[in-house]
């Protein structure tokens, strides 16, 4: 029995792993819900592999994806996609 | 402290005996106001009494025994003394009702209903309660089960009773600058000017990688995360209605 469990803090009105793959599927992109999950952690992966290169840190692959795994990070990221991140932005 | 007339009504006034609150009471209630006034006046000390235990250093003293004889007035008029109590049994609880009511009024610029501000000093009662049996803080589950309330109920009525202060309160008598408003930390970015280019740096940087996404994988959090699309990327990848519902 798999006892594997993802627990993933979304407070965003966004989809499931399941939906998506289904939304993608449809659209011609083949996946199931553990590949479309792969490919959410895979992204977040190159964003911190790129901050931790113009910062010169130099952290192991096992601490890139626990970076790109903490819903801290996902957040802030996904609030600079929104564009409500930087205060500048807020005020202008 | 109390005017003198209303030391002299009170001295002149003495305690009253059953007897005679009986016949007061029978007196009031054929009309007599003569007999009304002086069951009011005989019982002002009772007033005092109640008054001074509810008193709290915000409120006025003077207002607090004001109010406190209203619950008195609302006793005499209500007084039935063919049921056998003394009429001071009867009057403490209108008079610490409108006590209580007066303190809960006044000592805060919120009003909290009384219920919940009742149930307010039940809980901390009972936190100190708990702290010296157990000889450590208790969690709010322990407090919950011991009052037989929720745990989201006492959350919200602690939340809810919270004390409030001014910001433009003087924090030192002898001096007008010395208020809570000039002691709050100004945290945001424009305080702080290194802060603000080490901030903008990052979110440069940040920017430059979300550049670094394909437009798959860029999708793929969009849909996750609920972000809408550009509506000038021409490169963004294709959105079908149902896609749109979803979003």
């Amino acid at each position: 029995m798999n006892n594997k469990k993802y627990v993933t803090t979304n407070n965003y009105e966004g989809m499931g792993y399941y939906d998506i793959a289904k939304v993608m599927t449809e659209n011609g992109h083949k996946m199931n819900h553990s590949t479309a999950r792969n490919i959410v952690i895979r992204s977040f992966s190159k964003i911190v592999k790129n901050i931790s290169h113009k910062y010169n840190k130099k952290y192991t692959e096992e601490q890139i994806k626990s970076i790109a795994k903490s819903p801290q990070f996902q957040n802030s990221i996904v609030e600079i996609m929104k564009g409500y991140n930087s205060e500048e932005e807020k005020f202008n | 402290m109390l005017d003198k007339q209303f030391i002299k009504t009170i001295k002149e006034n003495p305690l009253l005996t059953k007897r005679q609150e009986i016949d007061l009471a029978n007196k009031i209630k054929k009309g007599d106001k003569k007999a009304r006034q002086k069951l009011i006046e005989s019982n002002y000390r009772l007033v005092i009494s109640i008054a001074k235990k509810y008193h709290r250093d915000e409120l006025d003293f003077q207002d607090m025994i004001q109010e406190s004889s209203v619950g008195l007035i609302k006793a005499v008029d209500r007084f039935d003394p063919t049921l056998g109590y003394k009429f001071s049994t009867y009057a403490c609880w209108w008079i610490k009702q409108s006590a209580l009511q007066y303190v809960n009024e006044n000592s805060s610029n919120i009003k909290v209903p009384t219920h919940s501000r009742m149930l307010n000093s039940k809980i901390k009662n009972k936190i100190i309660e708990l702290e010296e049996r157990n000889g450590k803080q208790p969690s709010l589950e322990e407090v919950s089960n011991e009052i037989g309330e929720s745990v989201k109920k006492i959350k919200y009525t602690l939340h809810a009773n919270k004390k409030i202060a001014s910001l433009e309160k003087s924090l030192d008598e002898n001096s007008t600058n010395a208020t809570l408003l000039n002691k709050v930390e100004d945290s945001s970015l424009y305080s702080n000017p290194e802060k603000l280019v080490e901030s903008k740096e990052l979110n440069l940087i940040i920017r430059e990688s979300l550049q670094l996404l394909t437009p798959k994988e860029e999708k793929i959090i969009r849909l996750r995360f609920g972000i809408t699309e550009r509506a000038d990327d021409s490169n963004s990848f294709p959105v079908t209605d149902q896609m749109m519902e979803y979003l």
